[in-house]
């Protein structure tokens, strides 16, 4: 049985005038379902580019990225947008919540062009926000955001829930209360989430690592057993 | 600029190309059509000029009410300022070519002013040829090589103003004096001159110039029209009329002396005519005296025959007396005659019958006689019997007493006593019988004797009288004679008198023969005589009349005149003047709409570069130093769009909008678009200060933050709850998507204003472009359609033959109806302001108002005109501040003036009208109206059928014109025909500031929400999912701005209407729904157009470059 998600000689290349610049260079891993897996690397490295092109927001120039037994790289545009909409759950470093909406209303906006969805109001209660559904994101603190953020992602109930820094823009202790409750979103949920960082120090709370280097995966490692983040000291 | 900056510069420019873009077009537009527009009204103005200066077109004309001379020529080219002076001939008449007959303006050719552009073939060279006008030529009515025939269209013939009647056609031109179709009207055919047509000065047959043109080269160097213009105009204008008086007095003269001469010669001629009638008259009076003492001589003798005839007719009647007496002797004699004769015959008779009755008696006598004799005889026996019977009787008596018996009782005694007695009594009278008759036979024995004896007497007498009568008849035969000869010489003598007599008769006849031909003779040297002194007497009133008449010569007028006097050129200058209210108020809309959105294009952009700015300050540049990028920036675009608009559109524009005047003005020959510096630089800096001075602005206010500051992402505009969200109520009901959307309208509110006034401007100023056209169609369609119902108007002299006007206009087949009215034009008068009116009293009030419809603008309610009060039309009473119930002021002339009720106001578009019920003018003018017009309602008011009809009335005599409903009509038709293309410049100049200014915002709008848009895309929004999400705000500011632009285009369309509208007419003030529909219906398309643009925008947006970090 192939892999949950499944990336072969995944290429990513930048044309700027004569230079060509080869973000991702032959990149292959897969990953099972129900994982939280951590991907590390230097900045640079093209582990955005990676997530990007895994969550749908970019194509690959070559290889093939299979998601759930499906070839994403073959999608056309529209195809694409429906596995992001359908598959795919999206956390950012910087929440990129729509400033005009309440917390609700974020995560409604989402939830309105999705069939298979959690009530809005429950995942925003889950994530801890119960008592602030009705403010805006300039009323919310950094941590509430990405709680918002994440109660978003989580209500369109996707296949795949991509970070991309969760925490680059908090500090310690919230930033550790977020990759919490990632983890227990995978761990409760059995959703298989993915957290780009380049802070190594959070390696030991994943099911797998994938260390990338320069474009390539330098290492990948199945971690039997995870630490719960609280455990974790950075 | 360091090299680096230089380089970042460009770089700039290069990655936002299409901000660059947009401002240099935002630009170029708003350049283009302010100076575009404003440059029309001056180069429409300079066109007309430089068509009036290459044909060196008259700036002067002068035309005399005694035509004018050639010293009059003359001495206007003495004129100071006066270049060039040129006669011209001219009479207008009538063409004939087949059906159609035509209108012509004949004109003598001028050479050096209102030089003719010849379009085909040439100018005339020689007699007989002629150009004509080119206008006839597109007609197809004639073709060059053609000959045109002329007849003149009045009484007097042809040859009295032309050399000859027939002109081949060399060429076919325009003449400046015409720019438009209008050739202006005449007094014969149908009213309206059709064309011109130019033959050499040669051909016209008349002493004086119908008018001069001059030209003044100084002039050259205004634009005509222009103050400047005018000023100098005036001034040797009025340089002419200086001279003016002085020439009118010499041509006075120079009239007055050549009729005088003219009367002398006449007198001198008519004093010959009287000596010799009255020479002629005296010799016929002597001839007849000489025949009536002829006359006289012949009576007389007739007299002295007369009286001898009388003596022997005397003489005549005097025998024939005597004859007569003769006669009657005879005649008595005869009867006496006669008499004795019948004497004779009777005696005879009574001879005869008493020998007769003498027989007779005597044998009576005889018998009787015998009778008598018997009778005694029986007498005497009877007495013997009685005595016998007696002694019997006594006997018997004696023997009875004898007896003893008493006698008397015995019966046979009794009896036979009685018996006796009896008998003793008869025989006593028969004596008595007897007796008597003896006597009886004695006398008549006596008278037999006696007859016998009467009869011898009788015999002779008889014969006494037979010898009598034989005497008498020979006497009278003898009488009877002389009578016979009396007669006979009695006759002679009548014979004579009779012959006599009818000597005299013929004598008298001869006499009442002369006499009779003396009296005719008479009567004729009478008649004759008369005749000749009437003769004389008009002939010398006529020439005293004209000798009045020419001593009581008024000075002749002048009229100098100046190009305001040509009617194109009066025409063009009112298009001219509403493209420039139009100019006025468009570009400026626009234009404040252009700086608006460049102004916050620039804003938005240094605002979008503060973390560069945060940089720059950090690295030590100065606030100019760092603004000079944006400045730069926002120049170069304000510059180049400056340029290109200035370049572009302040020739475009205008040439459209003149392109579109010449299809009404089709001899504009030039069109002049000449670079309005001017206005290019005017716009220019005003963009360049707003874009720039946006620029400087933004960057200031930024470089006052710290670099620290700066450099941290700004804060994202915060959301918060709208207003609409405390009303609960409603926004519960509002559904996800739409509460978004007026959240997001309500955050960026300068986008939302500048949304709304960009499609607002663009609204307004389509419906503005619309509603011009409402406007004025109104006038055509409200004035011609629905309040004058009327199809022709006829002007009538007051002292025409009514009778024979009117059954003429019942003749006509066209006539439907006709309506008597008086028009005249006065000054009315209301709150200090004086207006020139046209009073219209109509006879008929019934026909009046089949019509004229009189009824209130906008509720519509019909009026009747009655003699309460007067109808004043709406724009009338406007301006003079009056309404129902006020008193309007009416002025005939200087010094009369009445006060006339106002009943009602009426809409009304065309003139300033006043209608006056007959009863009501009468009673407040003090005189009945002197009917001058007829209004005709026609059953063919086609423009064929009713040119027909005018030039069928203008030959009914005391008809001095005709109005056609249908030519007014067409006027403004043509005028709208031309305006249609002005419309057209505003809507497609509204579409593309629509247009770029909507492309403009959404550009910002997208730009500013680029990350959200993004995080939309990323949560799996397909396409137009996310352009919906976008364009559910773009349709509600579309639609607020529509809203807006209706209500901005209203007042600037009513404030267009008051600017364009000249005195005399009202547009009409609403624009019509059809109007708001293709308003609205272009502002969406528009707004549809930039939207589907942008959806190509939002799909191109990069989710991976927009989400990687705050900018």
């Amino acid at each position: 049985m192939p892999a949950f998600v499944e990336l072969k000689n995944v290429q990513k290349t930048y044309r700027m005038g004569e230079v060509e610049i080869k973000a991702v260079d032959n990149m292959s891993f897969s990953i099972e379902k129900g994982e939280f897996v951590v991907i590390v690397g230097p900045s640079g490295a093209g582990k955005t580019t990676v997530l990007n092109i895994l969550g749908g927001m970019d194509k690959a120039t070559g290889g093939t990225v299979t998601v759930d037994g499906v070839d994403v790289t073959a999608f056309d545009r529209r195809r694409m947008t429906r596995y992001r909409r359908e598959d795919i759950g999206f956390v950012f470093q910087f929440y990129n919540l729509v400033q005009n909406l309440t917390a609700l209303e974020n995560v409604e906006l989402a939830l309105q062009i999705c069939k298979d969805h959690l009530d809005a109001e429950e995942i925003l209660r889950e994530v801890g926000l119960g008592d602030r559904m009705d403010n805006f994101p300039s009323q919310l603190s950094g941590g509430e955001q990405q709680r918002v953020s994440i109660a978003r992602a989580l209500a369109k109930n996707p296949k795949l829930l991509l970070c991309d820094e969760p925490t680059g823009a908090l500090d310690y202790q919230t930033g550790k209360a977020i990759l919490k409750l990632l983890q227990d979103t995978c761990r409760e949920r059995k959703m298989t989430v993915v957290v780009i960082t380049h802070n190594s120090a959070l390696m030991p709370m994943a099911d797998r690592v994938i260390k990338i280097k320069n474009g390539q995966v330098s290492k990948m490692a199945v971690n039997e057993r995870p630490v719960p983040v609280e455990e974790i000291e950075w | 600029m360091k090299k680096a900056q230089r380089k970042d510069f460009f770089v700039e420019i290069k990655r936002s190309l299409n901000r660059y873009l947009s401002i240099l077009a935002i630009v170029a537009l708003g350049v283009a059509f302010f100076v575009g527009i404003r440059s029309s009204e001056p180069d429409m103005r300079l066109s007309a000029d430089a068509v009036a200066d290459e044909s060196n077109f008259m700036d002067i004309r002068v035309l005399s009410t005694m035509g004018l001379t050639e010293e009059d020529l003359e001495s206007i080219r003495q004129v100071p300022g006066i270049t060039e002076a040129e006669g011209e001939y001219s009479v207008d008449v009538l063409s004939i070519q087949g059906d159609t007959s035509l209108s012509l303006h004949v004109v003598s050719m001028t050479r050096e002013t209102n030089r003719l552009t010849v379009t085909e073939g040439r100018l005339p060279e020689q007699e007989g040829e002629c150009l004509i006008d080119s206008q006839l030529l597109i007609s197809g009515d004639y073709e060059i090589g053609d000959e045109i025939v002329l007849e003149s269209g009045t009484d007097d013939p042809l040859s009295d103003s032309l050399s000859r009647e027939t002109y081949t056609i060399v060429g076919a031109g325009s003449s400046p004096y015409y720019l438009n179709f209008d050739r202006g009207t005449t007094t014969i055919g149908n009213g309206t001159l059709d064309g011109f047509l130019v033959v050499l000065p040669e051909e016209f047959q008349m002493d004086v110039y119908t008018q001069i043109y001059a030209a003044a080269d100084s002039l050259d160097g205004y634009v005509t029209g222009s103050e400047e213009y005018q000023e100098a105009a005036d001034g040797i204008r009025e340089a002419v009329e200086d001279i003016a008086g002085e020439r009118c007095q010499v041509r006075l003269d120079g009239i007055q002396a050549d009729a005088m001469e003219e009367i002398e010669d006449g007198q001198r001629e008519l004093d010959d005519k009287r000596a010799e009638a009255e020479e002629q008259l005296s010799s016929a009076w002597q001839e007849i005296t000489d025949g009536e003492a002829e006359l006289a001589a012949g009576r007389e003798e007739i007299e002295e025959n007369e009286k001898l005839l009388e003596d022997s007719r005397i003489q005549i009647q005097e025998n024939e007396k005597k004859l007569e007496d003769g006669k009657a002797e005879i005649a008595s004699g005869e009867e006496e005659l006669e008499q004795t004769r019948q004497l004779l015959i009777q005696t005879r008779d009574q001879v005869e019958s008493g020998q007769e009755a003498y027989d007779q008696a005597n044998a009576q006598y005889q018998e009787q006689s015998a009778q008598v004799t018997a009778a005694r005889q029986a007498l005497e026996e009877g007495r013997t019997q009685i005595q016998e019977n007696e002694k019997k009787l006594e006997a018997m008596r004696q023997a009875l007493e004898a007896a003893g018996v008493d006698p008397d009782t015995v019966p046979e005694y009794t009896e036979g006593m009685s018996a006796l007695q009896a008998a003793r009594e008869e025989l006593a009278a028969r004596e008595t019988q007897v007796e008597a008759a003896e006597a009886a036979l004695a006398s008549g024995k006596e008278q037999l004797d006696q007859a016998a004896a009467e009869l011898e007497t009788g015999r002779a007498a008889i014969s006494q009288l037979e010898a009598g009568i034989e005497a008498g008849e020979a006497e009278l035969a003898a009488g009877r004679q002389e009578i016979a000869d009396g007669e006979a010489q009695l006759e002679a003598a009548r014979q004579q008198l009779a012959d006599g007599e009818a000597q005299l008769e013929e004598a008298r006849q001869e006499i009442a023969d002369g006499e009779a031909e003396i009296q005719d003779a008479k009567t004729e040297y009478e008649e004759a005589k008369t005749e000749a002194e009437t003769e004389l007497a008009d002939a010398q009133a006529e020439l005293d009349d004209a000798r009045e008449e020419v001593e009581e010569l008024e000075l002749p007028e002048w009229y100098v005149l100046d190009r305001t006097s040509v009617q194109s050129y009066v025409e063009f200058d009112s298009d001219a003047d509403n493209i420039g209210a139009i100019g006025n108020v468009f570009p400026v809309i626009f234009f404040l709409v252009a700086a608006l959105v460049s102004l916050t294009t620039m804003t938005r952009m240094v605002e979008e570069k503060r973390t560069e700015i945060g940089t720059m300050k950090a690295l030590g540049y100065g606030t100019m130093s760092i603004a000079a990028k944006y400045i730069g920036y926002a120049l170069s675009a304000t510059l180049i769009g400056s340029v290109l608009g200035f370049l572009i559109g302040g020739k475009f524009i205008p040439w459209v909008i003149i392109t579109a005047y010449k299809i009404l003005y089709v001899n504009l020959t030039v069109v002049e678009i000449p670079y309005n510096w001017g206005y290019g630089l005017m716009a220019a800096g005003i963009f360049a200060l707003c874009t720039a001075g946006a620029a400087f602005a933004a960057c200031y206010k930024a470089t006052l933050s710290q670099p620290a500051q700066l450099m941290r992402p700004v804060a994202p505009l915060k959301g918060k709850k709208i207003f609409l969200e405390r009303v609960r109520p409603l926004w519960k009901r509002l559904s996800f998507s739409q509460k978004s959307t007026l959240r997001n309208l309500f955050r960026y509110k300068k986008r939302l204003l500048m949304t709304v006034f960009g499609i607002g401007a663009c609204m307004a100023l389509l419906l503005v472009g619309y509603g011009i056209r409402d406007s004025i169609y109104v006038v055509s369609d409200r004035q011609y359609g629905e309040l004058w119902l009327y199809d022709a108007m006829l002007s009538v002299d007051e002292d025409a033959d009514k009778e024979e006007l009117y059954s003429a206009l019942e003749e006509d087949e066209n006539i439907q109806k006709t309506l008597t009215a008086y028009a005249a034009s006065m000054d009315g008068e209301g709150g200090g302001v004086t207006k020139e009116i046209n009073l219209l009293v109509p006879e008929d009030l019934e026909t009046f108002e089949e019509m004229f419809v009189l009824r209130d603008r906008e509720s519509g309610e019909i009026y009747t005109l009655d003699d309460q009060g007067a109808v004043v039309s709406e724009k009338l009473a406007g301006q003079l501040g009056i309404s129902a119930g006020d008193e309007i002021v009416l002025r005939k002339d200087e010094t009369s003036q009445v006060s006339v009720p106002v009943a009602h106001v009426a809409e009304n578009y065309v003139y300033h009208y006043v209608y006056m019920s007959p009863a009501l003018y009468e009673q407040v003018f003090g005189e009945a109206p002197s009917y001058n017009s007829e209004y005709l309602a026609l059953k063919d008011a086609g423009e064929e059928a009713a040119k027909e009809m005018s030039q069928r009335v203008l030959e009914i005599s005391g008809v001095s014109g005709v109005t056609l409903v249908s030519d007014m009509n067409q006027t403004i038709t043509d005028m709208l025909g031309s305006l249609d293309l002005v419309v057209w410049v505003l809507i497609v100049s509204a579409g593309l500031l629509a247009f770029v200014v909507l492309y403009n915002l959404n550009n910002i709008n997208i730009t500013e929400r680029k990350r959200e848009l993004a995080t939309i895309k990323l949560l799996g929004f397909y396409d137009m999912e996310l352009a919906v999400y976008v364009y559910r705000e773009n349709v509600l500011l579309t639609l607020i701005g529509i809203a807006a632009g209706i209500f901005m285009g209203n007042v600037l369309h009513r404030f267009i209407i008051n600017t364009v509208e000249v005195d005399m007419i009202m547009f009409g003030r609403t624009i019509h729904f059809i109007s708001y529909l293709y308003g609205i219906g272009l502002t969406l398309l528009f707004a549809v157009f930039v939207n589907v643009t942008m959806f190509y925008k939002l799909r191109r947006i990069d989710m991976v470059e927009s989400l990687k970090s705050v900018e």
